[in-house]
């Protein structure tokens, strides 16, 4: 019973607050605001309550308008969303493989010193004297 | 003149969320902030994220009815996502130091902190609209958010009369104040 009760004095409250009385009921129930602190407590925290709703759904919408935006906007090349152009790209792509880029170069200079010690322990030893003669004759 | 009235059209159409207006902003900054966050650590997702959280905060600076913002819309977004991202990598713990790029060129941070308010507050109503659980749920959202009529909402959810759908939805918006007022009390104790 006292559900209903406090049901019927917020259903009174949000009709009155969103300007949905007859002139009359309006006029009564401004009356029992002045009479009845609680009511009057009530009007001021859901009036405050309906404005927090209120924002809260514009803020919803806006997100909603963004995310639209963006998709239209990078299906219509006018921005790039995940093509980047020009030093952007170049910048992103070094960053993203700065790593790899690293590994790859060890790997190329291990092998590179690899190769050539190889190459010249495996070379025949140069014959000092071979090269005195021949620069004698 | 005439570049300035085109400026404050622009953000008279965002703070009425006009989708033309949103696209205009969106498509002449988008690039600008993008190669700022890419240019400093971040990926793609990162620069769509700051830029489009930058441009809440240009909505409700414009929402706030301070149609002057001092600069231009191009000045204020910029200065806005720089310090954003700045906040987001000395969180992350990937900030050396310093930024390239133009230094910002004005002052934000009293806007990103009433920004980062709003947003609690607004993240903290989302949750508890969403610890109601269905119907609660969607029959509060179909009222006050999408703002059908009870008509139409008794209809949709299957009640015999908009009579009980009334009367189920305050019940429903009863326990949504009272999660909603808790939160609120001790999120603005916690400051």
């Amino acid at each position: 019973m006292n559900e209903n009760k406090d049901i019927m004095i917020l259903d009174a409250v949000e009709r009155y607050i969103r300007g949905e009385m007859n002139p009359d009921e309006r006029l009564h129930f401004e009356n029992l605001r002045k009479t009845n602190g609680e009511v009057d407590q009530l009007v001021v925290e859901h009036t405050l309550f309906l404005q927090q709703m209120n924002r809260f759904g514009e803020w919803k919408k806006f997100h909603a308008t963004l995310q639209e935006v963006h998709t239209d906007l990078a299906e219509q090349g006018k921005i790039n969303a995940d093509r980047l152009k020009g030093n952007a790209r170049v910048v992103y792509l070094w960053n993203k493989y700065k790593r790899v880029a690293g590994i790859a170069a060890s790997i190329a200079g291990v092998t590179a010193l690899t190769i050539s010690s190889l190459v010249w322990s495996i070379s025949p030893k140069p014959d000092n004297k071979k090269i005195q003669a021949n620069g004698k004759t | 003149m005439n570049a300035e009235n085109q400026e404050r059209i622009l953000l008279q159409g965002l703070a009425r969320n006009d989708k033309k207006a949103v696209e205009t902003i969106y498509k002449e900054n988008f690039a600008t902030v993008q190669s700022l966050i890419i240019n400093n650590n971040g990926t793609p997702d990162d620069a769509k994220d700051i830029f489009q959280e930058a441009m809440i905060v240009l909505y409700e600076k414009a929402r706030s009815g301070s149609f002057e913002l001092n600069c231009l819309i191009k000045t204020y977004v910029y200065s806005v996502s720089r310090r954003l991202w700045l906040k987001k990598l000395q969180q992350a713990n990937r900030y050396n130091g310093e930024l390239s790029g133009a230094e910002a060129a004005v002052s934000v941070e009293e806007d990103i902190s009433e920004h980062a308010r709003r947003d609690a507050e607004f993240e903290m109503m989302g949750k508890a609209i969403m610890s109601l659980g269905e119907p609660c749920k969607s029959l509060l959202e179909a009222f006050y958010l999408q703002k059908q009529n009870m008509q139409e909402i008794a209809a949709s959810f299957g009640y015999t009369n908009a009579e009980n759908a009334k009367t189920q939805k305050y019940k429903c918006l009863v326990r949504l104040k009272k999660i909603f007022f808790t939160h609120y009390k001790n999120g603005t104790a916690d400051e």
